[in-house]
């Protein structure tokens, strides 16, 4: 179990991050902007990060790369997640500091499997 | 694209998978005879060129693509050395997937394009990678080899090596090394910095892309090479057509084809109880309507047709990569006659001759140092002849290695509790051991002879077909499987001649020309009649009347036809009536009890529906001779 912040502008996909992610046993919290989440990540210790990819105001690769600023996010693994899977938009995320990304739609199983993977 | 193109892309992709089958063939052969022939040379050439410009007319630039940098490739470079072939093989492989298009993805697939073009163009100059097999993206090996470094600041941005390594391992085993040059001296020693690189070793069956895609996140913190150890076997692909039945709707067909024609049957018999006016007009609708059936029966059987040659289709190949895999050259030699059999029969050998192919090269063909020791020629010989022999197919698997491993057979049954020691041991014995299920002398299952399937399989698959299979085995000179499969039926081209009314055929394959009959031509010597050949050659002349035991008419030799036929060691000509045009037709095989007139080797179904003898040159002739002398 540990301790994800799932960083998305829309309600319902933060919604079903949530219900996923705490049925598998993890503690969620939930931003609904780059800003809010950065707040959050000084306030308290996250082990994971989930990021939508377009959002408003700071994008997710500007959310990231704001994110890895922060000493205590150096090594933290941050995945994007995002419909667009061109090679472009791909090493943004890269450049960023991004562990990988997640395709949408996805696979509940999956999504569960990859964190779990991550988080070792 | 054009909708009349696309109605027509079945055709297409029928053509282009053949004509890289023949491309693929030719370089196969290209690599036994280092003097390729010239018209060969030339054929592939416009092969090449014609597959070139039909791909761009069905839009499907890759292939075009390709075409034409082996085209340039093959005109400027006459001498290729065994990588440049690896590298147009791996070309043509990528061509068949174009054509199955399996890779949706067109960016993936435009990168699969430019690496390949990339492979092809530097054949010619870049020849460094010390006779391993090049690379390209969509090549699928078994056995791989990843040699990965990260960066020491890897573990930033929440990269994890070991991640890394159970990725790869999802695929199939891997053994790791792990190298600890780089480890500074302990007081040096940062927390967060990555100092190990290590080598993979992964077997198993996967693209070049499928691996690399694993460093997608990370192959800019990285250095990593990834090199094939072994090639996967790439499968040929026989049958693009997608309109194609399945052999269970053929069989349906089949079916429905037959009741028709015993319900015909029972309507002709009701008929007969009619009052005259109806039975007649009743009886040509029925005639009618048995013609239709007839023509539906011949397409039928006409389409569950295959030339036998397609089960033979892939082992080419498969020795090629098998004796790369393997370090055993060998040399494939067959000989398959060209005739079509039920597509059933077809399908059913391609397994158990895949299987005796991988068979001989794990357990029959010795490596190259023994070879030089008991005095063989390097290469080893597999020589596989197919032919049909009456009502049977005979197919002869032979090889010149080892022949059966006595002592290790013996070990064998002694572990499965029978002692055979003391008994005599004939090749016989020894032989029925092999066949018998769970039986392996392979020490552990290996990537060549398959894992745990022996030669009982091979077995019951013939026996499934209804045949049988033989093994004759020599010490330290080889093995021979014999496999026997019934055939009652079979396409077959022929030269259909007309004699007194009645028309007979003969196998095209026999036929080597024909002439208008001429006196000039004919010559009599020691009582006998003699015809002159276009060479000056005197070859024996028969009278095809003679054999049907009708009157031989001496004067018309002016209106009659000169058939000049081969045998396996004759060349004879043969005077008929006339000349009718040549087809390929259903041929049967005789009932039993017809078995024994000479000279016949069955029925061939005329497309009116009536029948014509078939006639065997060979059996012809010493039935004539024979006849001739008493």
């Amino acid at each position: 179990m540990a301790r994800i912040l799932v960083v998305d502008d829309s309600p319902s996909l933060r919604q079903m991050l949530q219900i996923i992610l705490q049925n598998s046993g993890h503690d969620v919290v939930c931003a609904e902007d780059g800003k809010q989440a950065i707040d959050m990540a000084t306030e308290q210790q996250f082990e994971l990060v989930l990021s939508d990819f377009n959002m408003p105001q700071l994008t997710g690769p500007e959310f990231i790369t704001m994110l890895r600023l922060l000493p205590q996010y150096r090594f933290t693994p941050v995945l994007l997640l995002t419909t667009e899977t061109d090679e472009d938009k791909k090493n943004l995320g890269r450049v960023s500091g991004a562990s990988g990304w997640l395709k949408k739609p996805f696979d509940p199983e999956q999504l569960v499997d990859t964190i779990n993977s991550l988080l070792n | 694209m054009h909708p009349l193109l696309s109605s027509a892309t079945a055709a297409f992709h029928e053509e282009a998978l053949e004509t890289l089958n023949q491309i693929e063939d030719w370089l196969l052969s290209s690599l036994e005879s280092s003097t390729s022939g010239d018209a060969h040379w030339q054929d592939t050439l416009r092969l090449l060129h014609s597959l070139k410009g039909t791909a761009a007319s069905f839009e499907n630039e890759a292939i075009a693509k390709v075409c034409h940098a082996i085209e340039n490739i093959l005109t400027e470079n006459r001498q290729l050395t065994s990588q440049d072939r690896d590298g147009l093989l791996v070309a043509i492989d990528f061509c068949r997937q174009c054509l199955s298009g399996t890779e949706a993805d067109p960016a993936i697939q435009a990168e699969n394009l430019a690496n390949c073009l990339a492979r092809i163009n530097r054949l010619d100059q870049q020849n460094q990678n010390n006779g391993k097999p090049p690379i390209v993206p969509e090549m699928n090996g078994s056995v791989w080899q990843i040699d990965f470094g990260p960066h020491p600041q890897f573990f930033e941005n929440g990269h994890d090596p070991l991640r890394i390594i159970k990725a790869l391992r999802q695929f199939g085993p891997v053994k790791v090394s792990v190298f600890t040059d780089k480890l500074p001296d302990f007081a040096d020693f940062d927390l967060y910095k990555c100092y190990l690189r290590w080598q993979i070793t992964l077997t198993a069956e996967v693209s070049y892309q499928q691996i690399i895609s694993q460093f997608d996140w990370v192959k800019h913190v990285c250095d990593f090479t990834v090199e094939v150890l072994a090639l996967a076997q790439t499968k040929r692909v026989n049958e693009p057509n997608r309109y194609k039945m399945s052999e269970a709707n053929l069989q349906a067909l089949l079916t429905v084809s037959h009741t028709l024609q015993t319900q015909l049957k029972q309507t002709f018999a009701l008929t007969n109880q009619l009052n005259q006016t109806d039975k007649i007009r009743l009886t040509r609708r029925n005639q009618a309507m048995k013609h239709q059936q007839q023509l539906l029966q011949q397409q039928l059987l006409h389409i569950s047709m295959r030339p036998l040659a397609d089960a033979f289709a892939r082992l080419p190949r498969m020795t090629f990569d098998l004796a790369n895999k393997t370090d055993k050259p060998i040399q494939l030699n067959m000989d398959i006659a060209p005739i079509e059999v039920d597509s059933m029969i077809v399908n059913s050998l391609i397994d158990p001759l895949t299987h005796l192919l991988r068979n001989t090269f794990a357990h029959g063909i010795e490596p190259t140092e023994l070879r030089q020791q008991s005095g063989k020629p390097v290469k080893g010989q597999i020589h596989i002849i197919a032919e049909q022999v009456d009502e049977q197919l005979i197919i002869r698997f032979s090889d010149d290695g080892a022949g059966l491993a006595e002592e290790k057979i013996l070990a064998k049954a002694k572990q499965l509790g029978v002692n055979l020691q003391g008994s005599k041991l004939d090749q016989q014995l020894l032989s029925d051991w092999v066949f018998r299920p769970g039986f392996s002398t392979a020490v552990s299952a290996d990537a060549i002879s398959g894992r745990g399937i022996g030669l009982d399989v091979v077995k019951q698959h013939i026996t499934d077909m209804g045949g049988r299979i033989e093994l004759i085995s020599s010490h330290g000179r080889g093995c021979c499987f014999t496999l026997y499969i019934p055939v009652h039926q079979a396409l077959m081209d022929v030269q259909l001649i007309n004699v007194d009314q009645q028309t007979l055929a003969l196998p095209l394959i026999s036929v080597l020309d024909s002439y208008a009959a001429h006196s000039s031509r004919l010559v009599w010597h020691r009582g006998k009649k003699w015809f002159i050949t276009d060479d000056n050659r005197q070859v024996p002349l028969i009278d095809i009347r003679q054999f049907l035991q009708l009157p031989v008419q001496e004067t018309d030799d002016q209106s009659s036809f000169i058939i000049l036929l081969t045998t396996e060691n004759n060349v004879f000509a043969m005077k008929v009536d006339s000349l009718a045009e040549q087809a390929q037709l259903l041929v049967k095989s005789l009932l039993p009890h017809y078995r024994h007139v000479n000279g016949v080797k069955g029925v061939a179904i005329l497309n009116d529906g009536n029948i014509a003898l078939l006639l065997e040159p060979g059996k012809l002739l010493m039935s004539l001779t024979i006849a001739g002398e008493q």
